[in-house]
């Protein structure tokens, strides 16, 4: 009904010129966002999801350049805007939040001075105003004595208020789009779920637009509606939340919701992926998962694998699906 | 389980452990300040066993670790380590007695020397501690590899041309060298991917198996800890609040942290997303400089009552396998 594309990334490529030559940390990638939906980018080191949350943000930087595709936010081609108007939309209508809270933050400035900097960058008010804002949003994020903390140093916070801090930042101009790239992965498992609630209720309550960046499937069951899987740079699986953990298709996603230790469950030996995540540099010929497939069918190992619907809303890159729906199953 | 065969006997042994840095400030230091990282901790931990000690950054678990290497001299206390109080031993006798005692390491990244090559990396505790011949040296170095799953060819490179995982397995290779009885691991998976966490445990796991080895785990990640342990200790503000087998742990915590800690671990499975919480943890950790008085939680303890936040309760026993210290146990 109203829902509508927020966001859209089509066949993103994002190229790195090193002295071994060329690569490509993202290839092809391609997902949509809805508006009020929280997005999941799931993935293990290495595999471009940073990349791509920094290719929408605009921060791409030398050595790395974006090769192709489109990133259409609200309709409009990102690609295409000038570095001015690139510059305008940072921060206002879409805001990121890192990894790393404590270097993230600028350690010579107050919190409050960083939060109160967007402000007046992007609205038309006075400090006074800028600061009363800069410490409401403080008290949103959860920070106790904000007006205490608004003039105090990024070094004297734990990490936890730092995030904190950087939430309030983000959220300075209302923007439309939040990226959180592994918001909670620095933190402790009480921190991390009082984080996660705070983001949980921006998603719910003000129903803000969330693409998150994580590798952490407890992380994703709490809070996505949508997940894309990303493998060697490129997107392997894309569904729904409930679909992808009621039957997750590909088998690299089987793999790593099965190598994960669960409190639920008890197992006696987790089912591991073996080898590891291939060398950008050398790229196996075929699937890109190949060679640590338990499932390889021969056809694998020379020949890449297209997107595949396998249900609605679900589609995997993977030869095992790719016979099934054009029956060619058992030649 | 591995208990079982191994006759309970207790191969470490720690007994009222104290480390209080001293923090002093001002003209002189006449300010007296102490950092309380290790407070009165007593565990005694089973050959064959893999011990957990949870908790959550700054609460005294690599501390713990540390001083159990001897890495740390404690404040107070006594560690028996094989029926050897190890403070009491000289420098000579502690090096020898080291080597029955190894620690593998949280990141993998810089606990290993990026101008030695692998197979130096493996044999320095080798040419440090036994008197092997040329040949000797490279049989058992090249057995190790084997054990944990490093190509021998790879002897000549230097640890950056390795993954993450991999150097993992050399810094487990390493420890195993000598043959120890107990190892000390330091949040070895923290800092790998979760196909490669796998990978280490179930590596960590074999090896447990094959040279009936003990294991003292320290971790963040719950879900890990109850995967490979067998007893289990969560640690808060450098005390020891809640002990028990894994089993009895995780079925019913009595500590209220304890249950707030695995009740906020995120559950994989979106449509128990909207549970409810029956214990948040509020707040963050108070400062350990000027622990509060009374039991140490009772800041961010929903159940905290006066006596809480007077009387320090002890670690007592509930049940013969699960000891908590709480004046209310839930």
């Amino acid at each position: 009904m109203t829902e509508k594309n927020l966001l859209e990334v089509i066949d993103l490529k994002v190229e790195f010129n090193t002295d071994e030559g060329r690569v490509l940390p993202v290839d092809g990638v391609s997902f949509s966002l809805n508006d009020g939906e929280t997005t999941a980018i799931v993935g293990e080191s290495g595999c471009g999801k940073s990349l791509t949350a920094l290719s929408i943000m605009g921060l791409i930087d030398k050595p790395g350049r974006i090769v192709g595709g489109k990133i259409l936010f609200e309709g409009k081609d990102l690609l295409c805007l000038s570095k001015r108007e690139r510059h305008a939309m940072r921060g206002k209508e879409l805001a990121m939040i890192f990894q790393e809270p404590m270097s993230s933050l600028n350690p010579v400035f107050t919190v409050g001075y960083q939060i109160a900097e967007s402000i007046l960058l992007h609205q038309n008010v006075d400090q006074k105003e800028a600061k009363k804002r800069s410490i409401e949003l403080l008290k949103r994020t959860g920070i106790p004595r904000a007006e205490k903390v608004f003039d105090s140093y990024p070094h004297s916070l734990s990490g936890g208020m730092c995030q904190r801090a950087m939430i309030a930042i983000a959220l300075s101009c209302n923007p439309k789009l939040l990226i959180a790239d592994e918001p909670t992965t620095a933190l402790d498992v009480s921190i991390q779920s009082q984080i996660l609630d705070i983001l949980h209720s921006l998603a719910k309550e003000d129903k803000k637009s969330i693409l998150l960046i994580t590798h952490d499937f407890g992380v994703v069951a709490e809070m996505a509606d949508q997940v894309v899987i990303m493998y060697a740079g490129q997107v392997v699986e894309k569904s729904d939340v409930f679909s992808l953990f009621d039957e997750p298709k590909h088998p690299y996603t089987q793999g790593l919701l099965r190598s994960t230790p669960k409190l639920s469950e008890d197992v006696e030996v987790l089912e591991a992926i073996e080898g590891i995540v291939p060398n950008l540099h050398n790229l196996p010929k075929g699937c890109y998962f190949y060679p640590r497939c338990k499932k390889a069918l021969p056809v694998c190992a020379n020949e890449r694998p297209d997107m595949q619907t396998v249900a609605d809303g679900h589609e995997v890159k993977c030869w095992l699906y790719y016979m099934e729906s054009s029956g060619e199953r058992n030649e | 389980m591995n208990v079982m065969n191994s006759k309970n006997d207790v191969l470490l042994e720690v007994r009222g452990l104290k480390k209080y840095f001293d923090v002093s400030e001002g003209w002189f230091k006449k300010e007296h300040k102490y950092l309380h990282a290790v407070d009165n901790v007593n565990l005694k931990v089973r050959q064959g066993e893999t011990f957990s000690i949870v908790g959550e950054s700054g609460c005294g678990k690599s501390t713990l670790a540390n001083i159990i290497m001897n890495l740390i001299e404690p404040t107070e206390g006594q560690i028996i380590f094989d029926s050897i109080d190890l403070l009491t031993l000289s420098k000579d006798d502690l090096r020898k007695k080291r080597a029955d005692m190894q620690m593998v390491f949280q990141n993998p990244f810089s606990s290993l020397n990026p101008r030695m090559r692998l197979f130096d990396i493996i044999a320095e505790p080798l040419r440090t501690h036994r008197n092997l011949t040329k040949a000797e040296l490279s049989d058992r170095v090249f057995e190790l590899m084997n054990i944990v799953g490093l190509d021998r060819a790879y002897a000549r490179r230097y640890p950056h041309e390795f993954s993450g995982g991999q150097r993992q397995r050399i810094g487990i290779a390493r420890a195993l060298a000598l043959n120890p009885k107990l190892i000390i691991c330091d949040e070895p998976v923290s800092a790998l991917d979760v196909s490669i966490q796998a990978q280490i445990l179930n590596l960590l796991m074999n090896l447990q198996k094959q040279y009936n080895l003990t294991y003292i785990f320290i971790a963040h990640g719950l879900a890990v800890v109850k995967h490979i342990s067998d007893t289990v200790a969560v640690m808060y503000m450098g005390k020891i609040v809640e002990k028990a087998s894994k089993n009895s742990l995780f079925s019913h915590q009595y500590h209220p942290y304890t249950k707030g800690l695995i009740s906020s671990v995120p559950i994989s499975n979106p449509r128990m997303r909207n549970k409810p919480q029956c214990v948040q943890l509020e707040g963050e950790l108070p400062n350990p400089v000027n622990p509060p008085p009374g039991c140490r939680f009772h800041t961010r303890c929903s159940f905290a009552t006066d006596k809480c936040k007077s009387e320090e309760p002890a670690l007592r026993n509930i049940t013969a396998e699960h000891c908590v210290a709480c004046h209310f146990p839930i």
